[in-house]
């Protein structure tokens, strides 16, 4: 399983949001750090073809995803940024619609459904309107319907914003989890949320990757004159390092 | 100073409201004019005038001698109408001598316009006529007084009615007082112009659209809770009772205003274009629709005490309203059940019999408000506990006891009710309502889940029942009264109605053979059988230069609905389909775009081309049940009127399209015409698809639908031609254009560049969704 983005780049206008990037995504985590305007959501909504690019290619197991077409999308997870869902239904249909339109037939929506809700811990609201909930619980939703149907590809933009430290720590132990036999891309401001569970960190900025490294390699690519106090450096100071001014 | 400004910062809220009054007054006035048609307004102006100085011409003449004069001179001027027709016994020196007398028809006789002087004389009859019902009414109404008391007076005497502690006697002893009382002050139905006030009665819709105002400053005053900022306002110090309070001086100004403005505006206008300022003086008993009134006021004193009331019980409904979207917390479950309050209210009132035992929540309901004038047009005493209660005394001691439940209710609420946390049974009883629903919609396919967002989420099954209401309420058949034949031809012409065929001859034979040999009616029979023997030659002819068999066939059932006589009826049926074919499409794209899950849709197996494969098969379908419902009531009128054997008959036995390019029966022609409206209803769905497709709210799309398609086609209903280049009534109604193409085939052009354009829409659509 491989995901290989070639020479991609993404205009808009005048502005390079991704400039000519290639990287090749393995089953694992890659945890996408950036600032805002780094061309990490423009990357997601690539590989999920919500735009459409200017230059280069994305490969799934050396197939072109435009011609794979449907195919790509029925191993594809994706949970975007903003909390666009369907607000009029309850969680129970909206997941059931979402079910059916990855493929999903017969019991295994049940059951599906059944499954991702136990697992964002939203059983006992699923006859609420989304509507009612609250931010972190249309989260919560959107993850969920992410992992409906197994994906083989998940494409995760932002997943603990607005989440509690307990629900975030739960879900990041659910991610790793996953990761094993998935390619799970993951991106975030909160950069403890990867620290621990990423393979791989993809530092971007300006539309191109700045460094890409494990935690721990780039933790050693901090010079120790950056530091005047000795201290145990993090991933947040791998970010201040290289991604601040 | 500042909620006024809040309220009216929001430009779509400001808009409405100034549109509103306009909207009124503009219906108000087609109402008033019984036509939509803007070049048919200088004729209703003309009959209104005519009325109006018929009225001062016999204003002071005892109402016995004029009735006299009026039905003479009605009678006169028909017999002109009968010798223009051919019948009646009047010759031609006897209608010249009649019309010696009026010298505004006597050129149209000498100029031997027919037609014109017919429909003059008789639209001068119906007004006329107008007036002498009048009279009658306002000659009768001091026996009317005396017949209440004596009818009581021998009821009371029975032994159904006689016992002196039921409610029939107490009943009959109240209503002889309270009229005898009118009689004993002399009250009487004096002469004078009502017609501005009687079409003001008439008006229902200002009373709607008066409530409609009341809901959008209620909706205005609870914004705070839909955009989140309810714990804030409520934190501030002014925040509570002190808002409650200028949001009630709010609601109370709000009334006035809109009082002058859809009430007063209207009888303003009314009185000036019928006149009757000068009336007002008069017993309110005058006008006729306040017979059963016991009021002893005049008719201007009950203006200003109607315009009082209407401004409390505006305040009176704007608090209820306001209760009841308050007390439930969320805004969309408050609105759903204030529909369902609304409408049993307007049910119990409308659908009630005046005799039921249940009359009192017909009578103490919100819709007695809503409808003011109904208390005073209407006299009837309520059985409550035995005693009859009159409801219109009812009602109005009622009025300052609820407006200060109401007030004092929402000024609690401002004051005490909390933003969370409140105990919220409704709130309970719609979780539960969910949890049973979603049980059934877990195994609704995507198709099933499309359909239900579209008819249930977007509302648009209310679409459908409205566009049933309205296509009900169409008119589809042309009067064709006018027509020059006489009523001899039309008899002859109905009997002889089939192929023109030897038969056919057989039966003009017969015809000829019982015409008597002499007299007057030899003359007027042989006329007209000539006039058909005429016919039938005239079809042979044509139809042996085409090769199609003839048929005699009553044309006016086809020309009343199909023809260009009907064409304003035509248009207007098309109007109506086509808008509400926009409004039920306009949103199938708009939803996802609003709602927010594009991206997340698109990024699906079946989001793309499985989806836009559903939204495209429903946005047809929904074209075809518009098409069904309007079309539909069209087909049902048809009908009733036409002879189903005559549907064999090729078209061109029919004048109107004699030379339609190609021969086929009249049922293959009304298979296409009703095919390409369908067709053209279609092109129009996958249009407002597009349209759809580009808008960010369901709100925007229908305002674009209705911008680039629905308001041309208004206008063109209204009568400005031009609006026939730009939309597409013209080809969806087809009757017009099928006639046309006897003149060339140029006709086909608005149907290939509609249809071009829907295509083309559907494509670009589909594009827009599946594609990147």
């Amino acid at each position: 399983m491989e995901l290989r983005l070639e020479h991609v780049t993404k205009r808009y206008g005048n502005l390079t949001a991704l400039s000519d990037f290639t990287m090749t995504f393995m089953p694992g985590i890659y945890g996408i750090l950036g600032a805002n305007g780094a061309g990490k959501s423009t990357m997601m909504n690539l590989i999920t073809d919500n735009i459409k690019r200017d230059e280069g290619a994305i490969l799934y197991d050396g197939k072109e995803i435009l011609e794979l077409g449907d195919a790509f999308r029925s191993i594809l997870g994706y949970m975007p940024q903003q909390q666009g869902m369907y607000e009029h239904m309850t969680a129970d249909s909206f997941l059931t619609y979402i079910a059916r339109l990855k493929g999903l037939k017969g019991r295994t929506v049940r059951e599906q459904v059944d499954h991702v809700l136990g697992l964002v811990n939203l059983q006992e609201q699923r006859h609420k309107k989304l509507a009612e909930y609250s931010g972190g619980m249309k989260q919560r939703i959107l993850l969920s319907q992410a992992l409906l149907g197994d994906p083989q590809v998940l494409i995760l933009d932002e997943p603990t914003a607005g989440l509690d430290p307990r629900e975030r720590v739960r879900i990041r132990n659910f991610i790793h989890e996953l990761s094993k036999e998935r390619i799970v891309l993951l991106a975030t401001h909160i950069v403890s949320d990867i620290e621990s569970i990423a393979d791989q960190v993809i530092l971007m900025k300006k539309g191109k990757i700045e460094q890409m490294g494990t935690p721990a390699e780039l933790i050693a690519r901090i010079p120790a004159e950056w530091t005047p106090i000795a201290y145990r450096l993090s991933l947040e100071d791998v970010y201040m390092y290289f991604l601040g001014d | 100073m500042g909620e006024w400004r809040r309220i009216l910062a929001n430009p779509r809220r400001l808009a409405v409201l100034i549109l509103i009054p306009v909207v009124s007054l503009i219906i108000y006035f087609m109402g008033w004019s019984d036509s939509i048609r803007l070049r048919d307004m200088g004729q209703v102006m003309e009959d209104k005038r005519f009325l109006a100085g018929l009225i001062e011409e016999y204003r002071g003449r005892p109402l016995e001698e004029a009735s006299q004069e009026l039905r003479e001179r009605s009678n006169r001027l028909a017999a002109v109408s009968s010798w223009i027709n051919g019948w009646g016994e009047s010759t031609r020196e006897d209608v010249q001598a009649i019309l010696e007398d009026y010298p505004e028809l006597l050129p149209l006789f000498e100029a031997e316009d027919y037609t014109t002087l017919r429909r003059t004389i008789g639209r001068m009859n119906t007004q006329r006529t107008k007036l002498a019902e009048q009279i009658e009414y306002w000659k009768g109404y001091p026996a009317y007084l005396v017949k209440i008391r004596d009818q009581a007076e021998q009821q009371t005497k029975t032994a159904i009615f006689g016992d002196p502690k039921s409610f029939a006697y107490r009943n009959l002893v109240k209503t002889a007082a309270q009229f005898e009382r009118l009689r004993l002050k002399g009250v009487t139905a004096e002469y004078g112009n009502n017609q501005a006030v009687e079409a003001f009665l008439q008006y229902r819709l200002a009373d709607y659209l008066y409530v409609v105002i009341m809901i959008i400053m209620v909706m205005a005053f609870l914004e705070e809770r839909r955009k989140g900022l309810w714990s804030t306002i409520r934190s501030c110090p002014g925040g509570r009772l002190k808002l409650g309070l200028v949001r009630l001086g709010i609601l109370a100004a709000t009334a006035a205003i809109y009082t002058l403005l859809l009430y007063g505006a209207n009888l303003v206008v009314g009185f000036a274009l019928e006149g009757g300022w000068s009336d007002l003086a008069r017993p309110l008993q005058s006008i006729e629709s306040f017979k059963t009134c016991s009021l002893n006021v005049t008719i201007g004193q009950w203006i200003l005490i109607y315009l009082g009331l209407k401004v409390v019980t505006g305040v009176l409904i704007g608090t209820s309203l306001w209760l009841i979207l308050g007390r439930i917390s969320n805004i969309q479950f408050s609105i759903a059940v204030l529909g369902v309050v609304l409408a049993a209210e307007y049910l119990l009132f409308a659908l009630l019999p005046v005799q039921s035992v249940f009359n009192p929540v017909k009578y103490i309901n919100l819709f007695s408000y809503i409808h003011l004038s109904e208390l005073y047009t209407q006299y009837l005493n309520i059985n409550l506990f035995g005693y009859p209660v009159g409801i219109r005394p009812l009602m109005l001691g009622l009025l300052p006891v609820l407006l200060l439940a109401f007030g004092g209710g929402v000024l609690l609420m401002q004051q005490r009710r909390y933003p969370e946390g409140n105990r919220d049974w409704l709130g309970k009883i719609a979780g539960l309502w969910r949890r049973v629903m979603d049980v059934p919609r877990r195994w609704l396919s995507i198709g099933g889940m499309e359909g239900y967002k579209i008819l249930v989420l977007e509302l648009t099954a209310v679409m459908l029942l409205l566009t049933w209401w309205v296509a009900g309420r169409l008119s589809y058949v042309h009067p064709t009264s006018n027509s020059l034949d006489s009523q001899w031809y039309r008899a002859y012409l109905k009997d002889a109605e089939g192929p023109a065929d030897a038969q056919m001859d057989d039966y003009l034979a017969f015809a000829r053979s019982q015409v008597p040999a002499e007299g007057e009616m030899s003359a007027r029979l042989g006329s007209a059988l000539d006039q058909l023997e005429y016919r039938v030659a005239q079809l042979r002819e044509r139809a042996g230069a085409r090769d199609y068999d003839p048929w005699l066939i009553n044309e006016s059932t086809y020309e009343s609905i199909y023809g260009s006589q009907a064409e304003q009826e035509q248009r207007q049926t098309a109007a109506v389909a086509l808008i509400m074919t926009l409004l039920c499409c306009a949103g199938i794209m708009a939803y996802e775009t609003q709602s927010g899950v594009v991206p997340l849709v698109r990024s699906l197996k079946r989001g793309r081309r499985g989806m836009w494969r559903r939204k495209i098969c429903y946005a047809s379908l929904l074209a075809a049940a518009v098409w069904a419902l309007v079309y539909g009531r069209e087909w049902a009128s048809f009908r009733k009127i036409y002879s189903p054997e005559t549907l064999d008959a090729a078209v061109q036995n029919l004048d109107m399209l004699q030379r339609f390019p190609v021969v086929m029966t009249l049922r293959t022609y009304l298979i296409v015409l009703y095919a390409l409206r369908l067709l053209m209803l279609l092109a129009a769905a996958w249009a407002a698809l597009w349209i759809s497709s580009r808008m960010k709210t369901l709100e925007n799309a229908y305002i674009l639908n209705l911008t680039v398609v629905g308001f041309p086609a208004f206008f063109l209903v209204l009568g400005i031609g031009v609006c026939g280049y730009i939309s597409p009534v013209i080809p969806v109604a087809s009757a017009e254009l099928m006639i046309g193409l006897g003149k060339g085939w140029q006709y086909l052009i608005p149907w290939i560049i509609w249809l071009s354009l829907g295509t083309a829409g559907m494509c670009l659509a589909r594009r827009c969704w599946v594609r990147t």
